[in-house]
């Protein structure tokens, strides 16, 4: 209280002194900094922060992007282009004609359900057992994706007849 | 706080810290050379010794050579202890004040009437203060103490060369009796030096007054032991005769501190056996300062205490008839002036520390917004995620594919495998046929359907044993027989579900 006191007896007598003044100046000068600087530190520390999580997501995404790619990388048959459909079918049909097996029809199957990415087509061959044994072992067209659907085989005329329906994958 | 106790023999500097709790810390006490020749002499003996060149001109600026020397005593202190910020105790000999006396209450131009004809001194010349009022019994009584004001001004000037704001100038006998702490008792004191000795004397209840005893200056008293003896109770017989007139009672035989340096004279009889034991610090005082020393150090750290409040311990027995205040003879404007030096030292000094602070966390903020606003998101990220975030549809529709694939497929050729491998001999097939048009679980249970050949029904039994053993069939069972009518070979539906395929 008295200190109080006397700084209110002595506060005139401070304003008369120039080196008071000037002390007051430049505490008033750095008070004003340090207010200014202190709440832009504040916004800077927000958005760092926020720009850091933005960072974090980022490299999280590219990360599961990393796996998901090395994923389909890996994938020894990949859907194709839809316009490569086309040679698939032609490589197959070669492959029939290389295992002797006589096409007895070949149809595009129209699905019930919307599917853009798939291709169903049926194809009914007939040849001997081991051909048919064999192509089916190797029923690929290069590196193109393929699912046999359904496959009936029965005897007809001494050789087997197969109905055989799959599809093609596209991107 | 730094005291100075001015002596003829020499001069003790003291350092103190007056804590929140009250407490007075003493941090150095130290004794450097006597200047009381270049504060009391007219002309400055000390300069002259060693300036060659002292002419007419230097005469002329003698004044100003006697500050200079004066001033050497603060730049002396300075070098001994750190002065930055402290405020400025000084501390003269009785012997030095013109006027130390109490008397029933005095106007002011009664008091300065008194002092013009007891020291044929004029108003302008003296400096005074009035550090006790008393009123024992309703009759009150002024404590007065005067020193002509050229000491004031020399130490005032000399200090000011210095950088040094002055706070206090007061007598030793008030600084010792205020480091005494005990207002109710007596206080007799004999301060003796080479060429002076005073009789100071305080009683609760008339005062202050001395008596400079000049025959009882160390000088006299070593001249002659048995002469030093008779003039020493011839002495005291004055002061209690003195005593007695000025404070109309008071107890007989009072013992004296005797403030000397001489030790050889405190063993003359008559003044050893009026001598009181040493005195010590009070208990609020803390100093590394033997006990047996503690007399030694009591006036420089007695004007410290003139910073205590009325409350403080330091007046727990002050008797209620007597009020104490400093003795300082600082006029109040120069009191005033040196108070605000002190404070404008003191914002100063935290106005130094507020910059410094501030400037430090200015320098912290800009670092910091630096450091903050460096945190970007680097380009070859951004680029990477906006390769990837356009990849990632295609990626995804791909993946979905492969795994779509995988459910669909039929897996034809390992069924067909398995179905050969567990036929028995004598059956055959009419037909087979893997996969289904059905979809999910039906799907499943319905995944191949082959018509079995044979001559023996049981064969059928053991066929559909064989095929419910493999784990990649479940649900195994047969749907119809019939007999061919042509041939008379049995015909069995089979119905295989699907197991754990891959």
């Amino acid at each position: 209280m008295s200190n109080l006191n006397n700084i209110v007896t002595y506060f005139p007598n401070f304003l008369k002194e120039k080196d008071m003044i000037f002390y007051a100046i430049i505490l008033l000068t750095l008070l004003l900094t340090v207010s200014f600087g202190t709440s832009k530190l504040a916004i800077s520390y927000q958005e760092a922060q926020e720009t850091e999580l933005q960072i974090a997501t980022m490299q999280n995404f590219l990360n599961e992007w990393t796996e998901k790619t090395k994923i389909v990388n890996q994938a020894t048959y990949r859907p194709v282009k839809a316009i490569q459909i086309d040679d698939v079918q032609t490589s197959i049909l070669l492959a029939l004609q290389a295992n002797q097996l006589d096409v007895i029809s070949f149809k595009a199957v129209t699905s019930s359900k919307k599917e853009e990415n798939s291709h169903m087509f049926e194809i009914e061959f007939a040849g001997s057992f081991e051909s048919t044994i064999h192509l089916l072992n190797n029923f690929h067209a290069k590196d193109a994706l393929l699912s046999i659907h359904n496959l009936k085989m029965e005897p007809n005329k001494g050789k087997i007849k197969t109905t055989m329906q799959y599809k093609i994958y596209a991107k | 706080m730094i005291s100075l106790y001015l002596r003829p023999d020499k001069t003790q500097v003291v350092k103190g810290q007056l804590k929140k709790d009250k407490t007075l810390f003493i941090t150095a006490a130290t004794e450097i050379q006597s200047y009381w020749a270049a504060l009391t002499e007219q002309t400055n003996n000390y300069r002259k010794q060693t300036d060659e060149f002292y002419d007419e001109e230097s005469l002329l600026m003698e004044d100003e050579e006697e500050n200079l020397a004066l001033s050497d005593l603060f730049y002396e202190i300075k070098s001994v202890v750190s002065t930055t910020y402290e405020e400025f105790h000084i501390i003269l000999p009785d012997s030095l004040f013109c006027m130390i006396n109490c008397a029933e209450f005095l106007t002011e131009e009664e008091f300065m009437h008194s002092v013009r004809a007891k020291t044929n001194k004029a108003d302008e010349d003296v400096y005074y203060s009035f550090p006790l009022l008393t009123a024992p019994g309703g009759q009150p009584r002024k404590t007065f103490f005067a020193i002509e004001r050229k000491f004031v001004n020399r130490l005032i000037a000399a200090a000011k060369e210095e950088n040094i704001t002055v706070s206090s100038i007061e007598p030793a006998s008030m600084a010792f009796i205020r480091s005494c702490a005990s207002w109710q008792e007596e206080h007799f004191l004999l301060e003796i030096f080479e060429d002076q000795a005073t009789m100071v004397s305080y009683s609760p209840i008339g005062g202050i007054f001395s008596m400079n005893v000049p025959s009882l200056t160390a000088k006299q008293l070593n001249l002659d032991v048995e002469a030093a003896n008779r003039e020493i109770q011839s002495m005291f017989a004055i002061h209690d005769y003195t005593a007695e007139k000025i404070f109309s009672s008071m107890n007989v035989n009072v013992p004296f501190v005797i403030l000397t340096e001489d030790k050889k004279i405190l063993e003359i009889h008559s003044l050893k056996e009026r001598s009181v034991q040493a005195n010590i610090f009070p208990s609020f005082v803390n100093a590394d300062i033997d006990s047996k020393d503690h007399q030694e150090w009591m006036v420089p750290i007695g004007a410290f205490l003139q910073n205590y409040e009325i409350e403080d311990e330091l007046y727990a027995t002050l008797p209620p008839f007597l009020q104490i205040s400093s003795a300082n003879v600082l006029p109040q404007n120069i009191q005033m002036g040196a108070k605000f030096q002190q404070w404008k030292k003191l914002a100063k000094k935290y106005s130094k520390l507020a910059i410094a602070f501030l400037s430090v966390l200015t320098v912290l903020d800009i670092a910091g917004i630096l450091y903050f606003s460096s945190v970007t998101i680097s380009p070859k990220l951004q680029a990477d995620y906006d390769a990837a975030q356009k990849d990632i549809k295609d990626i995804d529709a791909e993946i979905k594919t492969l795994a779509a694939a995988k459910k669909e497929h039929e897996y034809p050729i390992e069924a067909f495998t398995q179905i050969v491998k567990d036929k028995p001999n004598n059956c055959g097939f009419s037909s087979i046929m893997i996969g289904s048009s059905g979809q999910g679980k039906s799907a499943d249970e319905k995944w191949i359907r082959l018509n079995a050949v044979s001559s023996d029904p049981l064969i059928f039994q053991d066929y559909v044993a064989a095929l419910s053993n493999d784990d990649i069939f479940a649900g195994v069972g047969i749907t119809k027989m019939n007999t061919e009518a042509s041939s008379g070979f049995k015909t069995a539906e089979i119905s295989i579900g699907k197991g754990k395929v891959q």
